[in-house]
This record gives structure tokens, C-alpha cells and sequence, in this order.
């Protein structure tokens, strides 16, 4: 019941971040999937005991592929999807808490808690580079140079033939044999 | 077509390929899609060009023997996804060969002169109805129960308003005195309400600041090869976060000041 509360305020808080980022309306709605997928499987990772950070950094590889995915589907950016599906996952609660124990010079609490906010804010980075990396290659059509300009003259073979050192002295307009 | 392009054909491709750029970089594209936007523009228009894009401006050089090349600084960024699909849905179709160079350049003028998302009363009321909605949902997430409902949408209604006040400031103040104020706001809301939980109200109020695009944009800079732009990124993430770090612990030893 709590989980189900949870996944609407997921789907509920990045639709709404979506639309702060003026995200297109046709996209809103599949930002918000992406997010909830995205949250979903850390949460469902998380309940196997998988460490925040390993779930935090699974959570932002799900929704990086699924932005990407939705990307070449609905033929727009991937920042599109990605910027507000990855908002649920950031640990916000645990670097609070960590300020908290920070103020209160509970400074062993503080390094704990800071340390987990840390690892789980670098594994979502990590996982968003995983992601990235493994779709750069995917369908992307690369833009296709025709240059119209022509090729820069070829020398004339005579001329290189000439390259060689000439005497200082002699006249450098001589060179016609 | 099979002669050199004239210079003043060169400069058009030019200034659509800058205005296309600066379009993009103003609204918080990552640096890979710019210049490959810009080849993209230029391929349609077959010519050859190079460009190289940062954070904060551009220089493009459109030609090949004999390049016209410009460039243009970016001082002010904002994020607006709608501006960075459009551009990307108009060098799609100029690629096809669906629009002409002169009407892209136009629509480019129209995106460049076009009002932020902020600006605007019907856009600004649907902004502040998102902002306390992104606050009541990510406190539900945060732990929250319909106790904390209403306070977060108060919460965000406030924090929308700060955004607007602070706007013109530079970004990294702007952050620090949004976050002092939710956390302080906050911590007055339990004088009112007793039973809510603050804790929960500022963790839900700060997320909607947290860098996460500065953040996206670096992990993709960094993996399509564009060293500078990334490390830049990762900077203003980390500097982001820092004065969010910074309001939020502000705010909470002055309100422990006054129980």
C-alpha cells in the first residue's frame, strides 16, 4: 500500500518536473513512465539486497535505455525523458540526514550517511554513462557530408619535381628549363 | 549546384547553423547534439561544416577552402525541453528536405525571440501549479503521508515564487537563497502545524532544484568524446549541489536557533 502511495508520488512528481522543464506535452506522460520504471527497479533490487548504490546506479541504466528507447521511437531527445526520470532516484533523504547529523556534530553519523549519499549520487552518475555508452552506437543516423566545393588542385607533377634547393644566388624566376 | 557556393550563400548556411546553436545551448542541449545539429544543417545544405561548441558559446566555420566563420557567446541558460525538440524536429526535416534553409532561419528568429517558459501568465500559473504538484509527489516518495500533503504544495507555490524573484541572479546564489527559503518556511510550518514532518517538507521542496540536468548533460558530453564541455558540466552539477547543501544547512541551524 505505502510502495503503491510511493509510485504515484513518482509518477505525479516527475510528470509535474517534466512540465518545469517544459518538457513537449506529447512527451510528459512518457517521462513520468521512465521515471517509474526507473524507481521501480531499484526498489524491486533493493528488496533482493542489493547495496543503494549498485540499486541507485541499476535505476538510472533503466532509465537512461528507456529515454534512449523512447527517444528513437517519438523521434526527440533523450534529455527529454532522462532529466526528469532520474529525479526519484537521487537520495535526497540520506544527504539530508547527513546535514542533520552534520549540525548536530554527530560527525561518525555525518561520514556514514554523507558517504552512502555520495556513492549513491555517483552510482546514478555511472549508471547514466553506462547507459549513454551503450546506445551512442545504436540506429543513429550519422549526417552525411556532400562536399560541393571542389578538391583542392592536385600540383602539377613538373612543379614537385622542382622541389629541390635551389642556389641563393641565382634568379628565382629561372626556373623554366 | 556542381560550382563553388558564393560567399553570401555561405554566410546564410552560417548564421541559420549560429542561430540553430545558440537556440540550443540557451536551453540546456548537451554540446554533442549542438554540433552535430550543425553539421546536420550543413549537410543539407551540402556544404562542409566544422564547429566547435561549449557550455558557453559557439564558433562555427561553414566552407571548406575558403570558410566564413563565426561564432556567438551564450550568457544566459535557461531549461527548456520544448525549444531543443523543436530545433532538433527542424534540422530533421531540413534534412529531408521537407522545409528550406529560409524558413528553418525563420522559425529559428521566431525560437530565439521567443519567451522563456516563465514568462507568459498561462504558462507562468501552469508552472506553479507543476512546481507544488513536483513537491507534494516527491514527499509521498520521500516518506510522506497525506499529512504532508497540503504544506508541500503550499511549499512549492512559494518556492516557484522565490525562483521567479531570484531569476535575474547568478545561478549559483539563486539556488542558496531558494533552498534557505524552503528550509526555512519549512521549519516555520511546524509553529503552525505540529504533526508535520519537516524534515520530509524540505527533502521534497529541494528536489525539484537538484542539478540533474547539468548533470545528464555530463555523463552524455563525457561519452560522445567532448572532454570540456563534461568536466565544465560536472562542475556546475557539483557546484549546484554545493549551495543547495549550503540553504538547506543554513536554513535548518537558524531554525534550530529558535525552536
Amino acid at each position: 500500500m505505502s510502495l503503491l502511495l510511493k509510485a504515484l508520488g513518482v509518477l505525479v512528481g516527475t510528470a509535474a518536473s517534466a512540465v518545469l522543464f517544459n518538457v513537449p506535452r506529447s512527451a510528459l506522460l512518457w517521462a513520468a513512465l521512465a521515471g517509474l520504471m526507473g524507481w521501480a527497479v531499484q526498489v524491486r533490487v533493493g528488496l533482493n539486497g542489493v547495496p543503494p548504490a549498485a540499486g541507485a546506479l541499476l535505476g538510472a541504466l533503466t532509465v537512461s535505455l528507456t529515454g534512449e528507447a523512447l527517444a528513437r521511437a517519438r523521434r526527440m531527445p533523450a534529455l527529454v525523458f532522462v532529466v526528469p526520470g532520474i529525479l526519484p532516484l537521487v537520495p535526497g533523504t540520506r544527504a539530508f540526514q547527513a546535514m542533520l547529523a552534520l549540525l548536530r556534530q554527530d560527525h561518525g553519523l555525518a561520514a556514514l550517511e554523507a558517504t552512502q549519499a555520495l556513492v549513491a549520487a555517483g552510482g546514478i552518475a555511472v549508471g547514466l554513462l553506462m547507459g549513454t555508452a551503450l546506445t551512442r552506437a545504436w540506429g543513429r543516423p550519422t549526417a552525411q557530408v556532400l562536399p560541393l566545393s571542389s578538391p583542392p588542385p592536385e600540383l602539377p607533377r613538373k612543379a614537385r619535381h622542382r622541389a629541390v634547393i635551389l642556389p641563393l644566388w641565382k634568379d628565382r624566376n629561372d626556373l623554366s628549363d | 549546384m556542381d560550382t563553388l557556393p558564393d560567399r553570401a550563400s555561405l554566410r546564410d548556411v552560417a548564421r541559420v547553423c549560429l542561430d540553430a546553436a545558440k537556440v540550443l545551448i540557451a536551453s540546456g542541449a548537451e554540446t554533442a547534439r549542438v554540433e552535430e545539429t550543425v553539421t546536420r544543417i550543413g549537410a543539407a545544405c551540402g556544404v562542409e561544416v566544422e564547429s566547435i561548441a561549449t557550455p558557453t558559446g559557439i564558433t562555427v566555420s561553414v566552407g571548406g577552402n575558403r570558410p566564413v566563420t563565426r561564432l556567438a557567446r551564450v550568457r544566459v541558460r535557461t531549461i527548456d525541453m520544448s525549444k531543443v525538440a523543436a530545433v532538433n524536429g527542424l534540422s530533421r526535416s531540413l534534412e529531408a528536405g521537407e522545409i528550406s534553409l529560409r524558413t528553418a532561419g525563420n522559425e529559428l528568429c521566431r525560437l530565439l525571440q521567443s519567451p522563456g517558459p516563465n514568462l507568459g501568465t498561462r504558462s507562468r500559473r501552469r508552472m506553479f501549479l507543476a512546481q507544488s504538484l513536483a513537491t507534494s509527489g516527491f514527499a509521498l516518495l520521500v516518506g510522506g503521508g497525506p499529512r504532508e500533503l497540503v504544506p508541500a504544495l503550499l511549499l512549492g507555490l512559494l518556492a516557484r515564487l522565490i525562483d521567479e524573484r531570484v531569476a535575474s541572479l547568478p545561478p549559483f546564489l539563486a539556488v542558496f537563497l531558494n533552498a534557505l527559503a524552503v528550509s526555512l518556511c519549512a521549519g516555520l510550518s511546524r509553529h503552525v502545524l505540529p504533526e508535520v514532518n519537516v524534515d520530509i517538507l524540505i527533502v521534497a521542496g529541494v528536489i525539484p532544484l537538484l542539478p540533474g540536468l547539468a548533470l545528464t548533460n555530463a555523463a552524455r558530453d563525457l561519452m560522445a568524446g567532448e572532454l570540456i564541455a563534461g568536466v565544465a558540466r560536472g562542475a556546475d552539477s557539483i557546484l549546484t549541489a554545493a549551495a543547495l547543501a549550503g540553504g538547506v544547512c543554513l536554513g535548518v541551524s537558524l531554525m534550530a536557533l529558535h525552536p
